[in-house]
């Protein structure tokens, strides 16, 4: 066991699996990318020829640009309100002394484990009562529930990051309680809070289940409608569209990654 | 901060007396079954440099954080120069606090920190940039405005702390363990900077720390604290010198506590009291009825000269320590098997003795003191 070649022999083994694992976790995704570029008029692989012309016929089409427009229409601010939320609920939950505050830290975070299509069955009704099926403000209420445990996950990650002597300090120079969230925690947390909004963002992007139950023709979003599109027309538009999404979707994560790598620097004399 | 520079007629009045008169009454904080801190009442005069000591988990915090009103009492009252201030939240208060880990906000400059308080304040900005510049200018940090937190050192980042929780000339400085992350030499210089900083602001201070030698130095008055009670308040010299019970004369120093049975008064406040295992004392029956004898090491004569002494005993060198000048014998009494400790300063050309030779040891009767409490072991 203490034999040096062996160790090294082993190490190697696991790099070339941790490697298999990311390309097994990658290419998949990436595959989408040749595609779009095919000159073929129905999705092949691998593509016989080059050509521009789908995400030429992307940009042309109203359906895509009404959808694009419905994603971010309900995007930004699904996840404006899941940040002011999960804000608010990481402060009570970390900062505050509530009774019972694991519990309620559990179902803060439940919408994120419950598989999406109890949600989406369970709302469904709800908003056809409420006659709020189909409009914006129903597929926008969706996802926020659903966002919110992003934004909370990484705010109490960045609460709990400093002890609250700060706050505490501020408090006694004179800041009362509005200024010294205004001054000193939100600077503090304000890496976690971005990285939530990202996340949430990201999140109603790609979402495609409760787009389905939720929205109708008008205001559906990207995702469900390349979900309508595979069903009848293969044609490698979907795939342009896809590779889109999927560089706005990591260019956003990109964002993120910066972000909670510049508030990962731990402020001086952190906890006592 | 400023209270020489600049001051109108009027508030020189005020300058006269720059301190708060503190005075709690019966303040108690329970946390559920946890009691941290039981009933108090303490008056703390104006200007005065007020220590508390104590080992870890005896209250000290609780009652600094009640005191800037972080805290809330489970009853009792706080008041200052008269008004009770129970109900006013920490920012109105107006009292500067030091914390252990100066919790210097790590996302402003240095002269951002110091103007904070007075940004809370409605300040100006001109004067403000003023009296921050005087503020540094205080700290000697002239020049270090522009740098974060985390550029200084640890005994810069304490000044910096010092003058952001001054900067608004409050009339109470609260100070928890503020020197307690510096190493053992700048703290002692940061120990006279803030005495002498205190000194020209005439400000109150309640200052908790670890370390009896910094609140002997430092304090006018300084209390003893175990299990959430003020064991005793006092001078450092009549803690040390008169302590009323076996905690509090082996928190301070190293007192010999060695335990007694009996006591029969005599004349003039002395007793005698017969030690457990052998062996009679005359002492001062300081605080009436005793278990206990705590003699101070410096008050113990060993070789020859016991002889004088009124109590003398035989004893046994177990160990002889020597520290800069000064050495420190470990004997252990002939007959009851008591250990006492012994210290004194040395010359050059004296001869120290040796573990495990036999010695005489005494102390005069007015430097034993019959106390309370039964001793350790
Ligand atoms: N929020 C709390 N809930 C329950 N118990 C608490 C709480 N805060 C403090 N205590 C208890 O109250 C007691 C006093 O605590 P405190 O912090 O005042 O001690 P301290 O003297 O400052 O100790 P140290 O020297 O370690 O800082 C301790 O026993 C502590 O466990
Ligand atoms: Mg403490």
């Amino acid at each position: 066991m203490t034999d040096p070649r062996l160790w090294r022999i082993l190490s190697y083994g696991i790099l070339a699996f941790a490697v298999l694992v990311l390309i097994y976790l990658v290419l998949p995704t990436l595959v989408i990318v040749p595609l779009s570029f095919s000159s073929e008029t129905f999705l092949s692989f691998p593509p016989p020829g080059f050509s521009l012309q789908w995400y030429d016929a992307f940009a042309q089409s109203l359906d895509y640009r009404i959808a694009i427009l419905n994603s971010v229409k309900i995007g930004l601010p699904a996840a404006l309100f899941a940040t002011v939320f999960g804000t608010l609920a990481a402060l009570a939950l970390v900062r505050g002394h509530l009774p019972g505050r694991r519990l309620l830290s559990a179902l803060m975070i439940a919408p994120l484990i419950l598989p999406q299509i109890v949600l989406a069955i369970g709302l469904f009704p709800i908003m056809v009562k409420l006659g709020i099926i189909g409009s914006y403000a129903g597929i926008l209420l969706g996802h926020t529930v659903l966002a919110m445990p992003l934004v909370f996950i990484t705010v109490a990650a960045a609460l709990k990051s400093y002890a609250p002597t700060y706050e505490l300090a501020a408090m006694t120079l004179g800041a009362n309680r509005w200024n010294t969230f205004r001054f000193v925690t939100l600077p503090m947390i304000k890496p976690g809070v971005i990285v939530g909004f990202i996340f949430a963002f990201a999140f109603s992007f790609d979402e495609l289940i409760l787009a389905i139950f939720l929205t109708n023709p008008a205001t559906r979003t990207v995702p469900r409608l390349l979900w309508e599109h595979l069903n009848y027309q293969m044609t490698p538009v979907i795939a342009a569209a896809t590779v889109v999404l999927l560089v706005i979707t990591l260019s956003m994560l990109a964002i993120a990654a910066v972000y909670a790598r510049t508030g990962a620097r731990k402020p001086s004399g952190a906890a006592s | 901060m400023n209270v020489h520079a600049d001051l109108t007629p009027d508030h020189k009045v005020i300058a006269e007396k720059r301190g708060a008169l503190v005075e709690f009454g019966g303040v108690t904080k329970t946390y559920g079954p946890v009691t941290a801190l039981r009933p108090t009442s303490l008056r703390i005069e104006a200007g005065e440099f007020f220590a508390i000591i104590g080992p870890s988990g005896s209250g000290k915090s609780t009652l600094l954080g009640i005191t800037a009103g972080f805290i809330v009492p489970s009853a009792g009252m706080i008041r200052i120069d008269g008004a009770d201030i129970v109900a006013v939240p920490p920012y109105s208060r107006n009292f500067g606090m030091v914390f252990q880990n100066y919790a210097l906000f790590p996302h402003m400059t240095v002269a951002e920190n110091i103007g904070f308080p007075l940004r809370m304040r409605g300040v100006a900005k001109a004067e403000k940039a003023e009296r921050v510049a005087r503020a540094l200018a205080m700290v000697r940090l002239e020049g270090l405005g522009d740098r974060r937190p985390s550029e200084l050192s640890g005994g810069q980042q304490q000044r910096v702390a010092l003058a952001r929780a001054a900067v608004y000339d409050p009339l109470l400085l609260l100070m928890d363990e503020p020197l307690g992350a510096l190493d053992k030499n700048l703290r002692e210089e940061m120990q006279e900077e803030i005495k002498k900083f205190q000194k020209a602001l005439g400000v109150t201070v309640i200052y908790v720390t670890h370390d009896q030698q910094e609140a002997a130095a430092m304090a006018d008055r300084l209390a003893i604290m175990r299990n959430g009670r003020l064991e005793q308040i006092g001078s450092p010299r009549e803690l040390y010198e008169r302590p009323q019970n076996v905690f509090v004369a082996g928190f301070l120093g190293e007192a010999s506590i060695l335990p007694v049975t009996k006591t029969s008064p005599l004349a003039g406040g002395f007793a005698v009291a017969e030690l457990a295992g052998g062996g009679n004392v005359e002492a001062v029956a300081s605080t009436g009825v005793g278990e206990a004898l705590c003699i101070r090491p410096e008050c113990i004569v060993v070789g020859p000269d016991a002889e004088q002494t009124d109590n003398v005993f035989a004893a046994q060198v177990e160990e002889a320590v020597y520290a800069n000048g000064s050495v420190r014998y470990r004997l252990r009494l002939d007959g009851s098997g008591h250990v006492v400790n012994a210290r004194f300063s040395t010359r050059p050309d004296l001869v120290l003795m040796q573990p495990g030779q036999r010695t005489k040891v005494g102390w005069a009767r007015r430097d034993g003191l019959l106390i309370e409490g039964r001793p350790e072991t």
